[in-house]
């Protein structure tokens, strides 16, 4: 399995998400330029965490423009792993892979530090290595992570169980439901704002993100439903 | 040229927290009066003489890159018609 | 900008006093160095160039006295930043600098573009920048609104930056005191890690080598910033915002990728790289030129600008930020640009290396400047300074100590961990990623933040510290204080220390008294680095931070950067189990003079400091590194603001553990004394004797680690038993609470 982790233009969480796959999970990954126009031989891809040019305008707004996006999308809709964390799931929400869209936390900073979560669904590709309910702990690093989507798509996340993660016991952010991460009908794409790739190694003080490069490393590409 | 303003403001229906905290500030200073407070953002967009539509251009430019439709909502005034 | 004066009517009108070059200064330029009036553009460049700021033409005398030598040292002062050996060919470069005025004018743009400004200080040397710390030190934010809205904007510029760059920001120092009510502090401290071959300089040589301009374009923002550092701060000048740039992390990110793109990869290309700092482009090019002994031709028409009708002057002194220059060999020109289109940034050969060492700049088909390169960078005249010892020194030393009694240890504990220089600072520090890079060992909130080595066993430690009230009241102690402060950070955490940057903040040097605060405190630093055998590898020096004549404490910062052999083996600040054994290192004695507890009860602090013996600390901390690195201790906390009772609240905060010490020979008020060279340590039961042989009578083995979550002491006269759940509680929510409050 061959994973891409793309790098836009003011991605930060790059060498973070490259070294929790390569490092410590020895998986096959390379860096791809947003200006690449093929994903090629990938069989997953990552969108890390960061400020993409700049977070101008809204975060993951102009990310959307680039040019290796069409190749997201075909990934997505060929039943390909797509994940993004923090900035990347801006994106993807921004490029409409995943519905929704994150404001600004309810307290207007930005919060850098480790929260509760449980593991809403592990029959996701991205989650399989936990258990369901499990309570975790990941570190969040974000000014804008506040979900929100109107009520419809709420319920409708809901009932399709496309929450994934969801905060315990504190919301950092205002999100609505508690929403941490989630995931689209199909269930190959997942956004999240916590950094389960902050979370690999005992040394850095968890490991609690590792069973997600586990899993998805388990899985290839997802069917599409019958 | 023609310049256009467009405005950029979360829907009434979401929470807005900037407002909510200017709000409380404007209540300290004793404007009790104030009720609510909105923060938006506004862009100036000015065209050059080329434009046909300009109704159509402001719509693209807004709902395809300005706006976030899931959070957010849009007006746009046309200001002035320069030399 | 209007019609330009003559150099007649420069002579004459004397605009340059308002530029902070004095009479006597231009005339030495007219008369000794040009043997001819300086035109306009001239007389502008040399008095952004002879501003302490550029020149440290007042400083100099006394920075001589910092040792800046030392076995590991790759390179000391004089580039943008330090370099030091970290063995197996890699090296880490550091510096620290202050951004005191533009954020007392404007917080949150005046914090983002120190942090800015320093990260290109190390990524200009070839380093790649891996972690900040900074040091703020605040007015008192109880009833001051705008102080708190100036705290909360100045965090948010760091964070801001940092985060968006993708560098943690892994700890630092926050304080309160009402000396900086006028005038806040902001020094921003950042390191790098790079490959000792990739190592660059800020130089310009080779004839006919191209001078190339990358980054953001060049606007009126900033003009004068250098003098306006180098000129104390009165009232009128709060309405100097022209002096303040923006700052753009964006542009910066890309701007580091592609410069370290080019360093690491096209080293050939390259003859050398600086930063465009204080006095933009003027100060980068002629000091590049000066460093590479060469002359430089530059066109100023082609320097991408922002606004139109730009003045050479304006343009030469503009502090537009994230903008870079590039000594580039000829040829490779072409090369270069490539790398910076791919990340859409402009790039621009603006001139020529030539080899008459004058410094010639064209606009508008003119020349409008022509003198030689030394006359900008080398020839400033040293301002010999007067300096007289401070009369409350005198009367403090006659005066007889102050020492208070302390009914109840408990509440005083409880009221001393919500003084905001105490409480946790998590309330700011938790609005910086922290953790970016997944390197961070040890982030905010311990005695030192750590980092890993990638790829290696190593550990970088790193601390910042400056207690402007030891300083203040015995400018010598103060000093070496302040340095013994920053080691033991780095030796808590298992860290051996190798050297050090430092910012030096104090008010107008020209009062004879605060010249004598800046040479006396330098002079106990530079003792201490000494026998510490840490070397002094970059620094700055931030003068006339004042508010309407009212100086801040002097307030050196130390930037200390210390090296752990073995990541695995680093230190906990917190207790680890239940039945380890408590030690007290080091003596505790009425040393009550600009303590905490002073400043609470008396509002305002006095007195004369202990002599601080620095080759005992140096044995000391020897020895317990040696203890540290043979695993033979499980945790350290060095004692500081607050004493002994903070720090041993502190050692049990996020744990679930307490604590049951015997500590008779102390007074309740003794608990706060602020005595120099203390740890508590705590070690495995079966260590215990070890360790007390090894430490001797530094030593005092207090009492155990116990299941319960409680502090309980027997003091002289008095049981101390307080929930450490509850002292937690207070120690956290005090910041918030002060920073959230409407009075």
């Amino acid at each position: 399995m061959k994973i891409a982790v793309i790098v836009f233009p003011g991605s930060n969480c790059d060498v973070d998400i490259y070294e929790a796959l390569h490092s410590v999970c020895g998986a096959q990954v390379e860096y791809v330029s947003h200006k690449a126009t093929s994903l090629t031989g990938f069989d997953a891809v990552m969108l890390p965490g960061g400020f993409s040019y700049g977070d101008y305008l809204r975060c993951g707004a102009i990310a959307r423009f680039a040019n290796i996006i069409p190749a997201i999308k075909k990934m997505a809709s060929e039943g390909k792993l797509v994940f993004g964390t923090c900035n990347g799931f801006q994106i993807l929400t921004e490029m409409g892979l995943l519905p929704g869209a994150l404001k600004q936390n309810d307290s207007m900073q930005f919060v850098c530090k480790p929260v509760s979560l449980t593991v809403e669904n592990n029959r996701t590709p991205f989650t399989s290595r936990y258990q369901q309910n499990v309570e975790i702990t990941l570190p969040i690093a974000h000014g804008d992570g506040s979900f929100y989507a109107d009520s419809a798509t709420i319920d409708k996340l809901e009932q399709n169980h496309q929450v994934v993660f969801r905060y315990a016991h504190e919301n950092p952010n205002g999100s609505l439901n508690d929403i941490a991460g989630i995931c689209n009908e199909r269930g190959n794409v997942l956004g999240m704002m916590p950094h389960p790739e902050r979370a690999v190694e005992e040394i850095l003080g968890g490991t609690d993100g590792l069973p997600l490069f586990k899993s998805l490393l388990d899985h290839g590409t997802v069917k599409a439903e019958a | 040229m023609k310049t256009v303003r467009i405005y950029v403001t979360y829907k009434p229906s979401v929470f807005d927290p900037q407002g909510a905290s200017i709000q409380d500030a404007i209540h300290t200073l004793g404007h009790n009066e104030v009720q609510k407070v909105t923060v938006g953002k506004f862009f100036d967009v000015t065209f050059d003489e080329t434009t046909t539509s300009l109704e159509t251009a402001v719509k693209d430019i807004a709902e395809k890159l300005l706006v976030n439709f899931n959070m957010e909502t849009y007006k746009y005034e046309v200001l002035e018609a320069d030399k | 900008m209007k019609q330009a004066m003559t150099p007649e009517e420069i002579k004459e009108k004397k605009p340059y006093i308002d530029w902070s070059l004095t009479e006597h200064e231009y005339n030495y330029i007219a008369d000794k160095l040009l043997h001819r009036l300086p035109n306009y553009t001239e007389t502008g460049l040399f008095s952004a160039m002879w501003s302490e700021h550029c020149s440290y033409k007042k400083s100099k005398p006394v920075l001589r006295l910092f040792p800046n030598k030392g076995k590991r040292i790759l390179q000391g002062p004089g580039e943008g930043a330090g370099v030091v050996d970290i063995d197996d060919g890699q090296a880490v470069v550091f510096k620290a600098e202050s951004h005191n005025h533009p954020t007392t004018v404007e917080p949150y743009q005046g914090a983002a573009t120190g942090v800015g400004g320093i990260l290109r200080d190390i990524f200009s040397m070839g380093a790649r920048p891996i972690a900040s710390l900074d040091s703020l030190h605040f007015g008192e934010i109880a009833h001051d609104a705008t102080m708190r809205y100036k705290a909360e904007q100045t965090v948010k510029g760091v964070g801001d930056y940092g985060n968006c760059m993708g560098i943690p920001t892994i700890g630092g120092e926050t304080t309160f005191d009402p000396c900086y009510q006028g005038n806040i502090l902001l020094n921003a401290f950042n390191l790098g890690i790079m490959d000792q071959k990739n190592m660059e300089r800020g130089q310009a040589s080779g004839v006919g080598n191209a001078v190339m301009y990358v980054g953001a374009k060049t606007g009126r923002d900033g003009i004068h910033g250098a003098t306006f550092a180098s000129k104390d701060f009165s009232k009128e000048h709060a309405t100097q915002r022209s002096a303040v740039q923006v700052g753009d992390p964006f542009m910066e990110k890309l701007l580091m990728e592609a410069c370290l793109e080019i360093i690491e990869e096209h080293p050939e290309w390259l003859v050398g790289i600086q930063d465009m700092g204080a006095a933009g482009i003027v100060s980068s090019s002629a000091e590049m030129a000066s460093e590479g002994k060469s002359g430089m031709d530059l066109n100023l028409d082609l320097v991408p600008q922002r606004e139109p009708n730009m003045s050479a002057y304006e343009i030469m002194l503009s502090e537009s930020q994230e903008r870079m220059l590039l000594c580039v060999k000829k040829g490779h020109e072409d090369d270069v640009k490539k790398v910076f289109d791919y990340y859409d940034l402009e790039v621009v050969t603006i001139g020529r290396i030539t080899d008459d060492g004058m410094y010639v700049l064209h606009h508008d088909g003119q020349v409008v400047c022509n003198i030689p390169v030394h006359t900008l960078v080398d020839d400033v005249l040293e301002e010999p300074s007067e300096e007289r010892e401070p009369a409350r020194l005198q009367q403090a030393r006659q005066a007889p100590a102050w020492v208070p009694e302390v009914a109840n240890a408990g509440a005083m504990l409880k009221q001393m961990l919500q003084q905001p220089t105490i409480a946790s600072d998590r309330y700011f520090t938790q609005q910086y990623d922290s953790q970016v890079r997944t390197s961070t060992v040890v982030g905010p909130g311990s005695d030192a933040g750590v980092l890993r080595v990638r790829g290696t066993k190593k550990g970088i430690a790193m601390t910042n510290d400056g207690n402007g009230r030891f300083v203040y009241l015995d400018p010598y102690i103060g000093g070496a204080r302040a340095m013994a402060e920053a080691a033991a950070n780095i030796v808590a955490c298992g860290a051996e220390p190798l050297a050090i940057t430092d910012c030096l903040n104090y008010g107008d040097p020209n009062d004879p008294e605060i010249f004598y605060e800046l040479h006396h405190s330098v002079m106990g630093m530079a003792d201490a680095c000494k026998e510490f055998e840490t070397p002094v590898v970059s620094g700055n020096v931030s003068l006339y931070n004042e508010n309407d004549d009212k100086a801040i404490h002097p307030t050196p910062m130390v930037g200390m950067v210390g090296l752990v052999h073995d990541i695995n083996h680093v230190i906990p600040m917190k207790a680890q189990q239940a039945g380890n054994v408590v030690f007290l290192l080091g003596q505790t004695g009425d040393d009550f003079a600009g303590s905490e507890l002073q400043k609470m009860l008396q509002g305002d602090i006095s007195g004369a400091l202990a002599p601080l013996n620095l080759k005992d600390v140096h044995q000391h901390l020897k020895k317990l590194l040696k203890l540290e690195q043979d695993g033979l201790v499980q945790s350290t906390h060095d004692l500081s603001e607050g004493g002994l009772g903070v720090a041993l609240a502190e050692t049990l905060f996020h744990t679930e553990l307490g604590m049951k010490l015997d500590l008779a020979d102390l007074t309740a008020a003794q608990l706060f004394s602020e005595s120099p060279d203390r740890f508590v340590i705590t070690v495995k039961a079966e260590h215990a004797v070890e360790v007390q042989q090894a430490l001797g009578d530094y030593a005092k083995q207090v009492g155990t680690v116990t299941a319960d979550h409680r502090l309980q002491a027997q003091m002289r006269g008095q049981y101390l038993n307080e929930n450490v759940a509850t002292l937690e509680k207070v120690y956290e929510e005090a910041l918030p609470c002060l920073m959230k409050s409407k009075a």
